[in-house]
């Protein structure tokens, strides 16, 4: 069978099959509210989802992954708008822009914004994955330790995009990040790092409930402190799907982000929580309304929600060709092909290529799905927060708990979150960014391993960090870094000129 | 405030300077061409000692634009202290009664605290939601959210 009429027969075989939509639909639906409660991630949906596929055929039980990997990393984005909570790491960036947008009642908006470049965004991964596959996969072989490493520099560069108004205390945060992630124990040699005799942080801090404590906790803490009696900003959602203008200005962001996600998902073990800064901070450098960034910028919610989707395209290519996953999400689905007596690889393409086809025809009918199923939910989720702070506010905080306690079923991710909760409060009191220590903490131990390896691997030598990768990834860093300063220095004399002329008048 | 700052920037300081003095007794590794496991920490504790140090400066000499909020005990701070205060001892009782039971008072403690006195809702919502959500996690997701005093039931 050609490859062309293979591909549109699997299509066809899910859109005529009225009980895989169904199943799909209702995948979709779960998985927006998993991405959406703090705590429960992305790779949590997918993987409690697993074992109840197990039992299913296959036609049924790989879109249905497909659906929730896909509606979940878009769910994360309604709680980081409404509650400044992102409801998975994916989400971390659309807080920036997402929640002020929300605070000065312009909710409907991102949220319209959030589903559209979600959608679109995964379907510019699903297309690139379907087309640039082979190619893709051999510079995914290229990347050696020395790579990784730098991959991880570049990541970090990024951060002096997200630092707001102070690059200084976005640096000293990003410092506080790295160092709490040499807690544990060491990569290379497995000495106890900072644990203080406690086994609970021999493998240091986990990433979820620091990020809950970080974001959500604190919030909570906050929103009790500024409590007052005032009504609450309204955010009725007037239009469902996003206007017209807003969508010719983000296309471009959203095509671009779409691309770099991809990029990013291709990297094994780099994902959508990496991707969402690096596309934020693209658009930022790239947008003529860059002082508006981080206090209700559109872009800023187009970007990275386009490209944390679009990470689950890049993520397949290695996946299906490779065997090796792109993202933690993959690495859970590479388990759920193998239950199935599938081996993710090069054969795969040769052997059972219908499954290949089925994987591309799931995610496409997935993103489109998920673009009607949640554009039809946002009056409803503005509903349920229009709820009052005074019964909102402690329901977050147990949700944030319990989802804490969900990662391992232990009470010291509890106590992490609340630590990071108490932390980030006086962080915001301090006006430190907080962005900069998640970006730390994801990327950090992927700089110390990889760098250490690859100094082990090659008797000391720091030669590898001048191949090609590593030398079109340090100049993307220093591109980004200059043209972020740059910015923040146009932002800083924009900013004066509009005082001196307030003055003036 | 400039004092924010400076605070801020002590605790920087602070923090690196720990990490100094504890990472450099780390042991070095027996491969030779590692650096060992002193050497991230110390790099990364040596640059924030001296973003920390140019914080405290900067601000100490007025020329840091971006100033922290006052640190002042308004109304509003003690109730995000009483606040802290009511999730430590969340935590703390967390096993001991039990997911549903720890939930129903910080429910109703946290709205009380936030100026909710409609007691039916209150009530309701303390009493609902913990149970709902035990219902959900613990039943449906098989987290093993602790029954605590209420272990007799299940």
């Amino acid at each position: 069978m050609g490859s062309a009429s293979l591909f549109f027969s699997s299509f066809a075989g899910i859109v005529t099959d009225p009980k895989c939509l169904l199943l799909m639909a209702l995948a979709t639906a779960a998985g927006i509210v998993v991405g959406a409660l703090p705590g429960l991630t992305a790779t949590m949906g997918v993987a409690l989802m697993v074992p109840f596929t197990y039992g299913m055929d296959m036609r049924y039980g790989l879109p249905i992954l497909m659906c929730i990997y896909a509606s979940a990393v878009y769910g994360g984005s309604i709680s980081a708008i409404l509650l400044n909570t992102p409801g998975t790491p994916a989400a971390a960036a659309t807080v920036m822009d997402g929640y002020p947008m929300a605070k000065s009642g312009k909710a409907g908006r991102a949220l319209s914004m959030s589903v559209l470049s979600s959608s679109l965004g995964g379907l510019v991964g699903v297309a690139i994955m379907i087309f640039a596959a082979p190619a893709m996969s051999k510079i995914a072989l290229h990347f050696t330790s020395g790579e990784f490493a730098v991959v991880a520099l570049f990541g970090l560069s990024v951060i002096v995009s997200i630092s707001g108004e102070s690059l200084l205390k976005g640096f000293i945060s990003a410092g506080i990040g790295l160092l709490l992630c040499t807690i544990g124990l060491d990569p290379m040699d497995g000495y106890p790092r900072f644990t203080f005799g406690s086994f609970n942080l021999y493998g240091g801090f986990e990433l979820v409930p620091v990020l809950i404590g970080l974001f959500a906790v604190s919030e909570c803490i906050v929103s009790i402190e500024n409590h007052s009696k005032a009504k609450k900003v309204s955010n009725k959602v007037e239009r469902i799907f996003s206007s017209f203008e807003d969508v010719k200005l983000c296309m471009k962001h959203i095509i671009k982000s779409g691309i770099i996600g991809t990029f990013i998902g291709v990297i094994p073990g780099a994902g959508s929580d990496i991707a969402c800064f690096v596309a934020y901070s693209e658009a930022r450098r790239s947008s003529k309304n860059y002082e508006e960034f981080g206090h209700g910028a559109i872009e800023g919610v187009a970007a990275p929600e386009a490209a944390n989707n679009a990470v689950g395209g890049g993520a397949m290519i290695p996946m299906l060709s490779l065997g090796i996953p792109g993202d933690p999400v993959t690495a859970v689905l590479i388990g759920a092909l193998m239950i199935q007596g599938l081996t993710p690889g090069p054969l795969l393409y040769r052997d059972h290529k219908d499954i290949v086809y089925l994987i591309f025809a799931a995610m496409i009918i997935a993103n489109i799905l998920m673009f009607f199923i949640a554009s039809c939910g946002l009056p409803a989720f503005t509903k349920v927060i229009s709820l009052e702070n005074n019964v909102l506010t402690p329901i977050i905080f147990v949700l944030c708990i319990v989802g804490s306690f969900a990662l391992r079923n232990n009470v010291f991710d509890i106590w992490t979150a609340l630590a990071f909760g108490i932390v980030g409060y006086f962080m915001q009191k301090a006006k430190i960014p907080v962005s900069p220590i998640l970006l730390a903490l994801i990327l950090g131990p992927m700089a110390e391993e990889n760098l250490r390896r690859m100094l082990v691997a090659n008797d000391g030598s720091f030669a590898p960090l001048l191949s090609p990768i590593c030398l079109v990834l340090f100049a993307l860093s220093g591109f980004v870094v200059v043209s972020s300063l740059y910015k923040n220095k146009q932002t800083r004399l924009k900013k004066e000129a509009a005082a001196k002329a307030q003055e003036n008048k | 405030m400039k004092k924010t700052n400076v605070a801020a920037g002590l605790i920087g300081l602070a923090i690196s300077g720990y990490v100094l003095v504890t990472a450099s007794k780390f042991p070095e590794n027996h491969s030779p061409t590692d650096p060992g496991a002193k050497f991230f920490p110390m790099i990364i504790a040596g640059f924030t000692a001296v973003l920390s140090l140019i914080l405290i400066v900067a601000s100490l000499l007025g020329k840091m634009k971006e100033e922290g909020a006052a640190l002042s005990l308004t109304p509003g701070m003690k109730r995000g202290f009483i606040a802290i205060v009511l999730f430590l001892l969340y935590c703390l009782l967390f096993n001991k009664l039990g997911f549903i039971l720890d939930t129903v008072w910080l429910l109703f403690a946290g709205m009380y605290l936030m100026e909710n006195r409609r007691w039916v809702q209150m009530a309701i919502v303390s009493i609902v939601v913990p149970v709902i959500v035990y219902f959900i996690f613990a039943k449906l997701l098989y987290v093993m959210l602790p029954d605590g005093l209420l272990s007799f039931m299940f």
